[in-house]
Formats: C-alpha cells, sequence, structure tokens
C-alpha cells in the first residue's frame, strides 16, 4: 500500500492531491510545533518551512514530541527535519535555524501557503499575524496553556489576535505551564484544520476561534455567528 | 438566575461554576464587577447565543436563566 493513502477515505483523492501539492511554513517547534509538522508530514505535504532558533531542554520532556535523552542540547530544527525525512523522505522540509523577528517578507518563500503559529507567547503571535498580513497569507493560530488550547484561521489583515490579546504579556501558560497531552491534542487539531484549508473544506475554522477545555471536555467556537 | 462558568485561573475564588441572581438591565460587565474578575485576565465570553472579546462583550445584555463562560487568555505552544 503507498504511504499515505490512508488519508484518501477521508478527504478523497483531490483532497489528498492538493496536500500532495502543498507547502507550509511553519514557526515554533516546542510543544505544538512537533506534532504539527508530524502531522504535515503524514498528511503528504510536497514541502515544509521550519522556523525556530531553540535546542531541545530537558524541560521539554514531558510533551514535546522529537525530545529524547538523545536530541536534548540539538538543535530543534536539525532534529525535526532528520526525524520528519524518515517518515517521508519524499517531503522537502526547509530549515531557519533562527527567530521569526530576523525574517523579512522577501525571506517568506512564495509557494507557502499559509503560516503556522505554534509560538510560545503573545509578542511573536502579534509579530507573526502582522507579518502574515504583510506577506498575504492566513495564519493558522494554536495556542495551549494548562487544560486549555485555542486554535483558528485567521485572515490575512483580520486582526484577531491583536483583539483577543490586547495588551496582555501572557496567558494562562505562565502559571499552568504545558502537561504532557495539551500540544498533543491542540497540534493535531492544528493539523486538522490544515487539510481542511488545503482542501477547501467549507468547515474550516476560518476567522473563527475554538477554545477548547480537556479538563471538563468542552468546545466552544466563537467568532461563528457574524 | 444566570449561570457563570470560570476557566483555569478565574476559578480561585469562586470554583468553576457561580450562580447569581437575575436582575433586570443586567448586562455582562455587572457579572464581571460583582465576581471580581480583574479584566486584565479575560480574554473571551460566551453569553447565550453572544460570544466574542471580553472587551467586546461588556455591554450585552443579558437574559433570565442564560449560561455565561468566561475564558481567560492562552497563549503558550
Amino acid at each position: 500500500m503507498e504511504a499515505f493513502q490512508k488519508n484518501e477515505g477521508t478527504l478523497g483523492k483531490k483532497g489528498v492531491e492538493r496536500l500532495r501539492d502543498s507547502s507550509a511554513f511553519l514557526v515554533g517547534l516546542g510543544g505544538l510545533g512537533g506534532f504539527v509538522a508530524n502531522g504535515l508530514v503524514r498528511l503528504g505535504v510536497k514541502r515544509l518551512y521550519l522556523v525556530d532558533c531553540d535546542v531541545y531542554e530537558e524541560s521539554n520532556l514531558n510533551r514535546q514530541l522529537f525530545s529524547s535523552q538523545m536530541t536534548i542540547g540539538k538543535k530543534k530544527t536539525s532534529i525535526v527535519k532528520k526525524e520528519l525525512s524518515l517518515v517521508n523522505p519524499g517531503a522537502e522540509i526547509v530549515t531557519f535555524d533562527m527567530r521569526i523577528e530576523e525574517l523579512t517578507a522577501d525571506d517568506f518563500p512564495k509557494d507557502a501557503a499559509i503560516i503556522i503559529d505554534a509560538v510560545d507567547n503573545i509578542a511573536t503571535k502579534l509579530h507573526l499575524e502582522a507579518f502574515a498580513k504583510k506577506v498575504g497569507r492566513c495564519l493558522l493560530h494554536g495556542a495551549i496553556g494548562g487544560w486549555y488550547g485555542q486554535i483558528g484561521i485567521i485572515s490575512p489583515g483580520k486582526g484577531l489576535l491583536r483583539e483577543i490579546y490586547g495588551e496582555k504579556a501572557a496567558g494562562i501558560e505562565k502559571e499552568m505551564e504545558n502537561p504532557t497531552f495539551t500540544p498533543a491534542v491542540v497540534g493535531n487539531l492544528m493539523v486538522a484544520e490544515y487539510a481542511k484549508f488545503i482542501t477547501k473544506n467549507d468547515n474550516v475554522l476560518l476567522d473563527r476561534i475554538l477554545y477548547v477545555d480537556l479538563e471538563e471536555q468542552s468546545y466552544h467556537i466563537l467568532f461563528g455567528k457574524d | 438566575m444566570i449561570t457563570v462558568k470560570l476557566y483555569a485561573y478565574l476559578r480561585e475564588k469562586h470554583g468553576k461554576q457561580v450562580d447569581i441572581p437575575f436582575e433586570e438591565g443586567m448586562k455582562v460587565k455587572d457579572i464581571v464587577e460583582r465576581l471580581g474578575l480583574p479584566k486584565e485576565k479575560l480574554s473571551l465570553i460566551v453569553a447565550g447565543d453572544k460570544d466574542g472579546m471580553a472587551s467586546r462583550m461588556m455591554d450585552v445584555p443579558l437574559r433570565d436563566d442564560m449560561l455565561v463562560h468566561i475564558f481567560p487568555p492562552v497563549a503558550g505552544g
């Protein structure tokens, strides 16, 4: 059986083809980013751009997919690229071992269909939202803290994150931190939204926010009634 | 009665859920003030069939038996 063919029953032949032709620009390879990168490669994406400047630390082991005793101290971009290539050697993985703030609009790869926000702080999330507007791409946003998470796809120029975060410096993650399961769940919800975005599924969370509470298993979609 | 569901650190004082007697003319901000919730710790609010940024929801009128969810910001990765 061909690799990734099992996606076809759900996403259709045309959908799988669209995913195979797609490229994504993923910023952040921490808890969310590891699971997003893993999911995108298993969806069969053609090209994946990875942006992160960190190395794995011992404190990442509770939740970050590609962290292990073997990878502590090593660059996340290098390790994730290596691991993803073992899953799909046909996927082209391009790494930027730097902070997103160091990239200009001219550095942005024109074939990337969407920018993915898997970064861990409000200032960088707002920077990414402005960057996405500048390069005219939607932003697939994800955020986590404790039992909670939120995801959504934001149209360029909509400024939803600017409104949601306002002048806040941080969210509940400062106090609750991030347990093992929340990045895995929310990261894979982001992968599902990527699949819907690329395959033009009408149910995509476009300019809407899904707020997830894993403690009570409650899921609310906001901004759906405009 | 208005049922208010709180999440994460907004539960510190009042627990997961609080019932507040409904009064005519009540708005979302009346609940926030009564519970003493710091506005900088509020992100999104759902009040019945209305939802949005906490800052834009303050003047939404409440009806008796309404369920209100108040969510704090999440921004980790």
